[in-house]
């Protein structure tokens, strides 16, 4: 083949061109970080991204979800378990009264009766976050209401009822309340307690079948409380489930997306190489020519 | 008989001869970095010899030719090959600014605009009774709006400029016909008086190959040295005439026709080809599947919401979330932006329950494209990589093509193009033949100077 300067010329900066190309790209590549800049550098890895990026977003979003419904739990269990306190004081009340001998200050007992009554009435009215813990779905109006004669107890007429799910993950939702029919059993408690709070202030002891009534609504009481830490239990195992998936997603992305930089770099040092073989071999050749030889 | 004069005649000649190869030398040196040159040979032959008592004697050398190296089959492949290449480059071009419109993967992209729209129903499913969620929704939502309008605008701008290209192209082409029209008529002329045109050859050649870059032509010489230049087979050029190729519109395509041939090209290939292929197929296909996302995207989120129940005694129903149709008029319906209480998160009017706000939520999963087997984020996810398939797929042919032509142009290179080197050596046997003939006319003149001193 004859080879003419023109050819050599051509060549040598079409050799030089692309080294430099290869050369420029890594460098991006290790300068961002990033081994996919644009869709058209790894189309599948593309989509890769986007969808990890997606579950990122969403996991982040879900994390968020299980801590505020712990919180709204966490408030939920507690004050159920006030009012369990509160029931167990008044069980012993209840005991203390179930004696002849303090007839005389039945009267009393009834007044500390009346007392308990209103702070389960605030209790089952406790909110949280703006929201009335026990107003099912109804979260914006008081469930229950204690009469001016404080002789019954209504609930709200729209309804105390209804379960609120959070989503805890994809696909997944969680129990996050304990709706206040639940937790009440209507307004059974208050009933209870209403009729026992007469019977003393009518002179009638407590009989051992109303102290029994109370003990049942404590137990029940309990095990709601219980429900309610067994759903925080839940979210914080959940929330533990997601933390570890976000790691997972984040070097999920991390393959798909970032520079191996010990390689772009021994990449580039092989490209450096070969530009200063090409420039050094060219500096040797381009300018000879026969004219060097002539006189 | 050879006389002395008849000596002195081939000397005559021979420093004529070579004086030309020097000058056709110089020539081919000083046009050894031009474009398109194909360097030029003197061809010598001896004269018609004298018949003689003694036999043929010799007298001299004329110079029957000077014509350029070059294979006409290099050029015709090179010119197959560059058709190819043009498409595959423009179509990459074209495709690489689709790509920087998507901005993708990024923080900003549409892809991070729908991820957030739904997480903000998600929170909103937390929050169901207080506005500030609320507002976080209709943020995200006038963002994802704002997305998928910013996207339909730019891929309908970058649709109309290819209309821009194609017209210069086709423009290109019409000045490229008419001048390979006029040099041919020039060609055909010095030819026909027996001359040989090398660089206006050169000049038709060049003329040839930027033509198709630009689109697909055939270029045979005819026996009288003209060049019938064609494309989609109607004659566009030649001996002086040229016929302009047109372009128009038909049904929102762009049809080329060369002259006034009722029959439009269906293969036209080059940048003018890579061009009409993505105007009349490839974008319009990417607007609309952008269409088809936002379409989905108002369908599943209204369907959901008009459902549910807003805040508010009685709550607030029936609304839609989106108004519009499609990529260029989605927006969120103006009535929820001035009563954010309007967003349906409930499916029974109590303002705690979040069902719709979850099932709101839950519309990213639903199989609602492709004919029910592909989510929302998942087609654009699709779509997103299918362009940078596409743009790889078109500079691979592009660096395949590349490298042919490349090839090609080396093996037309190593035929017609100038060697230094060469010329040199040529410039020194001329120069030396001319010295020689030099000294034969002195030589002569000695000789008859010896004869006259005689007399």
């Amino acid at each position: 083949m004859r080879v003419t300067e023109n050819h050599l010329a051509t060549q040598y900066l079409n050799n030089v061109q692309n080294t430099r190309q290869r050369v420029a790209d890594l460098q991006s590549k290790i300068a961002s970080g990033k081994r996919v800049l644009k869709p058209s550098d790894d189309p599948r890895a593309t989509d890769g991204i986007l969808r990890f990026q997606a579950l990122l977003e969403a996991n982040e979003q879900y994390q968020r979800s299980n801590a505020d419904g712990q919180s709204f739990l966490q408030a939920t269990s507690e004050t159920l378990g006030s009012i369990s306190d509160s029931l167990l004081g008044l069980k012993g009340l209840l005991v203390r009264a179930n004696n002849s001998a303090n007839i005389e200050t039945l009267p009393s007992f009834a007044t500390s009766a009346d007392a308990i009554l209103g702070d389960l009435v605030d209790m089952a009215n406790t909110r949280f976050n703006g929201k009335y813990i026990f107003g099912g779905t109804n979260t914006l109006e008081r469930p229950f209401t204690l009469d001016a004669a404080r002789t019954a107890v209504t609930t709200n007429p729209n309804g105390i009822d209804g379960v609120i799910a959070y989503p805890v993950g994809e696909g997944i939702t969680q129990q996050s309340n304990i709706p206040g029919d639940e937790a009440f059993q209507g307004t059974t408690i208050f009933d209870t307690i209403i009729r026992i709070r007469d019977t003393m202030a009518a002179g009638t002891i407590p009989t051992a079948a109303d102290i029994d009534e109370v003990s049942a609504q404590l137990d029940y009481m309990l095990t709601k409380a219980g429900k309610a830490g067994m759903f925080v239990n839940t979210m914080t195992a959940n929330e533990a489930f997601l933390a570890s998936q976000e790691t997972q997603l984040r070097s999920l992305l991390s393959i798909e997306q970032d520079t191996d930089v010990a390689e772009a770099i021994t990449e580039m040092k092989r490209g450096e190489l070969m530009l200063d073989a090409a420039l050094n071999t060219m500096a040797r050749i381009l300018p000879k020519s026969l004219l060097d030889f002539l006189r | 008989m050879a006389s002395l004069s008849n000596i002195l005649e081939i000397a005559r000649r021979s420093l004529t001869a070579q004086r030309l190869a020097i000058n056709t030398t110089g020539h081919n040196i000083s046009n050894a970095g031009t474009p398109g040159f194909s360097r030029q040979r003197v061809e010598f032959a001896p004269t018609d010899p004298m018949r003689t008592a003694f036999g043929f004697v010799g007298t001299g050398v004329i110079t029957s030719r000077i014509g350029r190296v070059r294979e006409g089959f290099i050029d015709q492949q090179i010119r197959g090959a560059s058709d190819t290449l043009g498409s595959a480059a423009s179509q990459q071009k074209i495709l690489g600014q689709v790509e920087a419109v998507l901005n993708e993967p990024a923080d900003n992209g549409l892809s991070a605009s729908l991820n957030r729209f739904y997480n903000a129903f998600n929170e909103l499913a937390l929050h169901p009774e207080e506005s500030a969620y609320r507002s976080n929704v209709l943020q995200q939502g006038t963002l994802l709006s704002q997305s998928f309008h910013q996207l339909n605008k730019n891929l309908t701008q970058l649709h109309g400029d290819i209309l821009n290209d194609v017209n210069a192209k086709v423009a290109d082409i019409n000045r490229l016909t008419k001048e390979i029209g006029q040099l041919d008529l020039q060609i055909v002329t010095a030819l026909s008086g027996g001359d040989e045109p090398s660089d206006l050859k050169d000049k038709r050649d060049m003329k040839l190959d930027e033509l198709s870059k630009i689109v697909r032509i055939s270029a045979n010489e005819d026996t009288n040295g003209s060049m019938i230049v064609s494309i989609g087979g109607a004659e566009v050029a030649s001996r002086g005439l040229s016929t302009d190729v047109v372009a128009s519109i038909e049904n929102g395509q762009v049809v080329i026709r060369p002259g006034n041939s009722p029959r439009a090209l269906s293969v036209i290939s080059g940048s003018l080809g890579g061009d009409v292929e993505m105007f009349n197929r490839v974008i319009p296909d990417y607007i609309d599947k952008v269409h088809q996302l936002a379409s989905a995207m108002i369908t599943t989120v209204n369907n959901a919401h008009r459902a549910g129940f807003g805040l508010g005694t009685p709550p607030l129903t029936g609304n839609d979330f989106f108004v519009g149709t499609d990529a260029a008029t989605i927006d969120i319906n103006p009535f929820l932006l001035t009563n954010p209480a309007a967003i349906a998160t409930s499916s029974d009017g109590r303002p705690g329950n979040n069902d719709v706000a979850l099932a709101l939520a839950a519309q990213k999963s639903a199989m609602v494209l492709d004919g029910g087997v592909t989510t929302i984020p998942q087609f654009y996810n699709n779509l997103v990589s299918a362009i940078g398939s596409a743009i790889n797929q078109a500079g691979y042919q592009e660096s395949t093509q590349q490298l042919i032509v490349t090839q090609l142009e080396n093996q037309r290179n190593s035929v017609s193009g100038v060697s230094i080197d060469e010329e040199m050596t040529n410039l020194i046997k001329y120069q030396r033949a001319f010295d020689a003939s030099a000294r034969l006319v002195s030589t002569v003149d000695e000789m008859m100077q010896t004869i006259i001193d005689l007399v």
